[in-house]
């Protein structure tokens, strides 16, 4: 049961950090298509799908590290309060600042193109936003390693 | 603290390698139901090409030297069932990929450039890049599977 668990959170882990990682590269390729934007439209249409799927794996991340520890007995050392209070504020970030700008630049992008100022402003705030819980990711990821006491 | 940081880098290469891999499908599949004049296809399957060639395959260069370098480190043996096997099978992975899925990337894309997405060529391509993609995940899998349950 406690293998069969850690599998799962290894290949959730896997999807979540590994999907959520390309969107910096597909949407930098992206800016560098057509003046029309349809490169743009098309990858945040693709990144609204595997931000989605990134989400759930994140949320059943966090189910299912809390279940290993339950399963395993661990103490809830300093390195589990860390890393899932992290996860926890990730996907906060996540819920309600990152993926709601996808749907609002779709929206400009349609309405004014990709040189729309608002546009380029929000891809700026999503890229430092996007890079913040990569930061995150990775010190949950050493956490998860080094397991300080 | 060597080991430790050879394990970061093993599991960061894999998380990278594999979550990118995954993303290929999600994005040609959508690029099929973009415009006639396959741009979509275009972008997406360039895009496959630089995130194979610029973070996917130096990662599992990068899995495959630290895995060796963490048995040599922590003194594994060889003959455990999980190490000579998942090495084996990265070894089969990156065949599959570098003389087989690689090219098949660069032929879509040039026959896409030439003759466009309706070309039956095209199509018999994007089938076996398709196929070569499931195979790969499903030894991928494998792999993570033997690594978690470490099977003497």
């Amino acid at each position: 049961m406690y293998l069969a668990l850690k599998f799962l959170h290894i290949f959730l882990a896997i999807v979540a950090v590994g999907f959520t990682s390309s969107f910096g590269l597909i949407l930098a390729r992206a800016s560098k298509g057509g003046a029309d934007g349809r490169e743009l439209k098309f990858a945040l249409d693709t990144i609204r799908v595997m931000g989605r799927i990134g989400h759930v794996c994140f949320l059943f991340l966090l189910i299912t590290g809390i279940a290993l520890i339950h399963i395993a007995g661990y103490p809830w050392y300093l390195w589990l309060k860390w890393s899932a209070g992290l996860v926890v504020v990730a996907l906060l970030v996540a819920q309600f600042l990152l993926l709601p700008t996808v749907p609002k630049r779709l929206a400009i992008l349609a309405a004014r193109g990709p040189g729309d100022p608002e546009f380029i402003a929000l891809s700026k705030r999503s890229a430092v936003l996007g890079a913040v819980l990569g930061v995150a990711a990775l010190v949950v990821l050493w956490l998860m390693v080094s397991k300080p006491a | 603290m060597l080991f430790l940081v050879l394990k970061f880098v093993h599991i960061l290469s894999a998380i990278l390698a594999v979550g990118f891999n995954a993303a290929y499908g999600l994005l040609i599949g959508r690029a099929r139901r973009g415009g006639l004049d396959g741009r979509e296809m275009a972008f997406a399957l360039k895009t496959v090409k630089l995130m194979d060639d610029r973070i996917a395959n130096p990662c599992y260069l990068l899995l495959g030297i630290t895995g060796v370098s963490m048995v040599i480190v922590q003194g594994y043996a060889w003959s455990y069932t999980w190490i000579h096997a998942s090495l084996a099978l990265l070894v089969i992975v990156a065949v599959l990929g570098l003389a087989f899925y690689t090219p098949t990337l660069r032929r879509q894309i040039d026959v896409l450039q030439s003759s466009g997405a309706s070309d039956p060529e095209f199509a018999r391509l994007s089938t076996r890049g398709a196929i070569l993609g499931s195979v790969i995940g499903v030894i991928v899998i494998v792999i993570v599977a033997l690594m978690v349950y470490k099977p003497s």
